[in-house]
């Protein structure tokens, strides 16, 4: 619509090139707000909503509210973001409670508008306080909860009896369309030599899993490795397009589900990220699969719902419509998505070691990197002395810092504020998929003297890279 | 779809060949952990434990009839038995879980042990008391002072009941906490340890590893580091003798010497398969090199730059820095290769914290 509006202005061209244009977004408009039949979307947030609950009930569990929200001393916040601030025990738990009621009410369908909102806002914030517990899979549910906030509400559960709701096709297209970005851009990130040629890092990995029970014996094969690289990489670049089409979208799906259960039977670490795909990716199935799904599942005395028969308007193409805007919000979504993912592109030098754009672009399990940093801070007397970082981090903390050359020199900063000090060096080595450790970035550079912005990192050793 | 048909039974057929082909490139965990468990581990705490037990009785012997003679002997079983803890320093596993603590927490608070002496009340299980007990209170009592002093101090000074008391309290601590460990070790917890043949968190790969990057730290750090005054903003970056491990008996270097080979023992598994054997087998490499070579190298050199300096740490410092400087930087170097290349290398979680990744 954007598109016809400005070629409007442009007197050169053509009336019939107008209206052709205006023809094709005119059907694209058609296509995308016809409407259907709201059984997956609705199965979606249902399924979501449980998930997102138990996901919450089990991290509180874990006691790692307290671990990564209350008990840390400094926050690496990211970068623009720097003005989050961590609410304290009371408001941290607040916030987790708030968010468990709101997945609950998303599930439900009860205050939906107002419980996506919330849910979304809230999580995203937490996500924000400290970049150390940045994980593909919270950014992931983010995303969908962003995207939730926009989707048509579609009646509590109960309702349901009076028939299943429809929606404009976009509601079910952004969701498959997401899950699809995961996938695929998960997909081309794995398309580079280390993962297709020397199989790393799933070569260290899997024999290191050589004493689970059953297919332990069979993680020591050294032909293994590769099998499962180059399997990964295809299934995670492809699958998204068997599961568009009707013809594949059953096989896709077993594929879906055996993919994720191997990665949780292989990484355990991973916790709920397998289920919360398998259940994600339940968008794809027909929609008769969802009709009786809800069916079974709505009270059995009742005869049978009825699909609402409603005869389909047409609704009219106009620039202001609130379903234009939400399609050209979403078109700028998935533009920005499938951007994000390249940005890497405008630094110098090796992704791995650097990581300037490797978070937002689902990559995920793609690399082994460890490190170790020494920071030295000048002293009132001119001496230069080893901090503990300890001091000043948790062991997570200190574990995602070692790797990660931003997050050592935001750390940098706070040791020149809390030392009052000029002069902040870090000696930093990382190994990335079992080369030999090497320096990281330059030991004589004066860190608390650097500026960082979204600019290539100059003090990241080119010998390192 | 069709990539999958296909790859599926290619997946399948590997299955069922890897049941069939015995001959395999894996290595054996289970047979390296019983390798360190029966013939490093346990052993080590057995010989700890039977030496503090001579220490409680020289000790006994002493606070019997305080003199030249018996303190001699009670030191000789002092050394004795710090030597021989330098074995078991780098476990923290449950038979012995924060033995440090109890046993090795220097520099020693001299003004928390006189306190205590003097008032004669005290719980040695309380955090403050950390520093006030174990080997480092020990070389305070008994080295801090001329062995006339000393005797004096236990015999005939006003508060030298109250001495005899702490010296008994502290030494009956460390011989009831390594005779506790070595039964540990001896019983069921080998055959625990053993089966905990995992690499992830919880593991015995995984805690060994970690130990094993967590002694070599301490020795650049508190070994070494904090002496040099490398380490710690609270000594401002000036030389710091008394930071030394048995400080007052002067015996810094060889229990160095002793804590780095008995580390350079467990990771070559003693005669037996150890990590470096795990680390060939796998294929680790560091730049061209073998990074099991690579580490057994840094090893001998770290211990050669410890044995190079020719007098006692303590004087080393004024005498002999660069020494001290190079010592200090090969242990660092050491650190780097086990903590990162190592670890990294066995798929082991260095600082491992209870959390979901990706």
């Amino acid at each position: 619509m954007l598109i016809t509006m400005e070629i409007k202005q442009n007197i050169h061209i053509t009336q019939p090139a107008v209206s052709k244009v205006r023809f094709a977004a005119g059907s694209a408009f058609a296509f995308l707000t016809k409407l259907q039949s709201a059984a997956p979307l609705i199965v979606f947030r249902v399924a979501f909503g449980v998930m997102m609950f138990l996901s919450l009930v089990r991290f509180a569990a874990n006691g790692w509210i307290d671990a990564l929200y209350i008990q840390p001393k400094f926050f690496f916040t990211f970068y623009g973001f720097e003005w989050v601030k961590p609410l304290g025990a009371a408001g941290i738990y607040s916030v987790f409670a708030i968010m468990m009621v709101a997945a609950l009410l998303i599930a439900t369908g009860y205050l939906y508008r107002l419980a996506s909102i919330t849910f979304f806002l809230l999580f995203t914030y937490v996500e924000l306080i400290d970049k150390t517990n940045y994980l593909n899979h919270y950014y992931f549910i983010s995303i969908i909860s962003f995207l939730l906030c926009l989707l048509p509400s579609t009646g509590n559960i109960f309702s349901l009896k009076n028939g299943i709701p429809q929606v404009p096709r976009w509601a079910i297209l952004a969701l498959q369309l997401q899950m699809a970005t995961v996938y695929f851009f998960a997909g081309i990130a794995k398309i580079n030599t280390d993962w297709l040629l020397h199989a790393m890092p799933l070569k260290v990995w899997l024999p290191s899993k050589n004493e689970l029970p059953v297919i332990g014996n069979l993680l020591n094969e050294p032909a293994l490795p590769y099998i499962f690289s180059w399997c990964g990489m295809l299934f995670d670049v492809c699958i998204a397009f068997f599961l568009f089409k009707r013809r594949t979208v059953w096989y896709a799906y077993a594929a879906v589900i055996i993919f994720h259960v191997l990665t949780a039977i292989l990484f355990p670490g991973i916790g709920m990220f397998p289920f919360i795909m398998i259940v994600c990716a339940t968008v794809f199935l027909p929609v008769a699969f969802h009709e009786k799904l809800i069916q079974s599942a709505v009270d059995s005395r009742q005869s049978s719902i009825n699909t609402n028969e409603q005869p389909i308007k047409t609704p009219q193409l106009s620039i202001f419509s609130y379903q234009s805007i939400l399609i050209i919000v979403l078109a700028i979504h998935f533009t920005v998505q499938a951007l994000l993912p390249f940005r890497y592109t405008l630094y110098p030098g090796n992704l791995f070691t650097h990581e300037q754009g490797y978070r937002f672009s689902w990559r995920v399990m793609l690399m082994e990197k460890a490190g170790l940093v020494f920071f030295h801070v000048k002293t009132a007397n001119g001496k230069l002395i080893e901090i503990n970082n300890h001091d000043f981090l948790t062991t997570q903390q200190e574990k995602q810092m070692s790797t990660q050359p931003d997050m050592k020199w935001q750390f940098a900063q706070h040791l020149k504020t809390v030392h009052n000090t000029d002069e902040v060096y870090a000696e930093a080595y990382v190994t990335i998929n079992g080369m030999g450790s090497k320096l990281l970035i330059d030991p004589k550079v004066n860190l608390a003297a650097v500026e960082d912005d979204l600019t290539n990192k100059n003090w990241i050793l080119a010998s390192a890279q | 779809m069709r990539i999958l048909k296909i790859a599926l039974p290619v997946l399948i057929l590997l299955a069922a060949q890897g049941c069939v082909e015995k001959n395999k490139d894996n290595f054996d965990r289970t047979a390296m952990l019983t390798n360190l468990g029966n013939n490093i581990i346990a052993p080590a705490y057995t010989t700890l434990a039977s030496t503090t037990l001579a220490l409680q009785n020289q000790a006994n012997a002493f606070i019997a009839s305080p003199g030249v003679a018996s303190l001699d002997s009670l030191k000789q079983s002092y050394i004795n038995a710090y030597v021989k803890y330098q074995a078991v320093e780098i476990y923290d596993f449950t038979p012995s879980q924060y033995m440090r603590n109890s046993f090795n927490s220097f520099p020693a608070d001299t003004n928390q042990i006189n306190d205590n002496i003097v008032s004669g009340v005290y719980d040695l299980n309380t955090a403050n008391n950390i520093p006030a007990k174990g080997f480092p209170a020990l070389d305070y009592l008994l080295y801090s002072k001329t062995a006339a002093e000393v005797v004096a101090l236990f015999a005939t000074d006003a508060n030298a009941a109250k001495r005899k008391q702490y010296l008994a309290d502290i030494v009956s601590e460390l011989n009831t906490k390594a005779a506790a460990a070595s039964a540990g070790w001896s019983g069921d917890y080998l055959n625990t340890f053993i089966q905990a043949s995992g690499t992830d968190v919880g593991s015995s790969t995984g805690m060994l590893v970690n130990d094993l990057s967590m002694e070599l730290e301490r020795n650049r750090r508190e070994r070494v580091g904090n002496s040099l005054g490398y380490v710690g903003i609270v000594s401002g970056g000036a030389i710091s003798p008394y930071s030394l491990e048995a400080f007052y008996a002067m015996y810094s270097k060889e229990l160095l010497i002793e804590n780095l080979q008995q580390m350079k023992t467990l990771y070559q598994g003693g005669t037996g398969t150890g990590f470096d054997d795990y680390l060939n087998q796998i294929g680790a490499d560091y730049n061209g090199t073998p990074l099991a070579t690579e580490i057994t190298n840094q090893f001998d050199k770290t211990i050669l730059a410890a044995q190079n300096i020719p007098v006692d740490y303590a004087t080393a410092l004024t005498t002999n820095k660069p020494q001290m400087e190079t010592l200090f930087l090969e242990i660092k170097r050491l650190v780097v290769l086990v903590k990162v290349d190592m670890s990294s290398n066995l798929g082991v979680v260095i600082n491992y914290a209870d959390n979901d990744g990706d």
